[in-house]
């Protein structure tokens, strides 16, 4: 039973949380609040659900890409739409 | 290599991921329409920000975090046929979505009770349209669980409802992706 929670997925989880206190940390310190490298570890994080917790690192090749696209388009536009501030 | 072609394997019915893929694509729209209005007004919209609470938004990031790992570990209990595990796991999943809920109702009573609504201003009218539409997504998936946990204490081969606990679990993770990016957009960047 223990080997269960002994899985790679409990340590995606740790880096999923590490993260968000990472990108927490860094909304409330004007200095390092940088629009583009906070999405960037956004969308670190919704690759790992994905790939990870979805599974679709075990998925047919074409799963895998829309997921990849929707991430990458998402993540860049953003970026560009925040590059004003 | 025939091994790695036996691996492939989409979870749950293949219908399960034209929705959820569909969903995410709706939801990329938000983003985008959400940082092309805040581009049009970039102070109204930092202003607007310094109301919300980012404590309760990274508490219930963790939450949703922590309800999506207890998913996974629900299902991996299943695969090696530990019922009463799984059952444990996924209510345990339940709960945590349960708490991000109690969280959203007492910070959406805070932001009414401070006279901030759907018509403040634009920011915070995405902020309740968007986060409202999670928020039915999340009570539609705590349904679910609900109903996968009841599932779960009857006595059927769990091989037989395999795809439909996969797919339970693809719309729960589903939830705590999109909360990740709304958090970060509305929550945090400046």
């Amino acid at each position: 039973m223990k080997s269960i929670f002994l899985q790679t997925n409990t340590a995606i989880w740790a880096l999923l949380a590490l993260a968000t206190v990472l990108s927490w940390y860094m909304g409330s310190d004007a200095a390092l609040n940088i629009p583009a490298a906070m999405l960037l570890i956004a969308f670190f994080k919704t690759r790992l659900v994905i790939m990870h917790f979805m599974e679709v690192n075990h998925a047919p090749l074409g799963l895998r890409l829309v997921c990849e696209a929707w991430g990458i388009v998402c993540c860049a536009a953003l970026i560009v739409l925040y590059l004003p501030s | 290599m025939n091994k790695s072609v036996k691996e492939k394997h989409i979870p749950g019915e293949t219908g399960i991921w034209v929705f959820v893929l569909g969903d995410m694509f709706i939801f990329g729209l938000f983003f985008v329409t959400f940082a092309y209005y805040r581009s049009l007004d970039i102070a109204l919209f930092q202003q607007s920000q310094l109301e919300l609470n980012q404590n309760w938004g990274a508490l219930n990031t963790v939450l949703l975090l922590t309800s999506s790992w207890f998913v996974v570990i629900g299902m991996s209990a299943i695969r090696k046929n530990l019922r009463s595990m799984s059952r444990a796991c996924l209510s345990l999943a339940w709960l945590c979505g349960f708490g991000f809920g109690v969280v959203k109702f007492f910070e959406y009573g805070e932001k009414i009770e401070h006279g901030i609504t759907l018509t403040s201003n634009d920011f915070f009218m995405y902020y309740y349209i968007f986060t409202g539409i999670h928020f039915l997504h999340l009570i539609i998936g705590l349904c679910v669980l609900a109903y996968l946990i009841l599932r779960l204490g009857k006595n059927k081969p769990l091989a037989e409802d395999l795809p439909l606990l996969e797919g339970g679990a693809t719309y729960w993770h589903m939830v705590d992706l999109l909360w990740i990016v709304l958090f970060s957009i509305l929550y945090l960047i400046k």
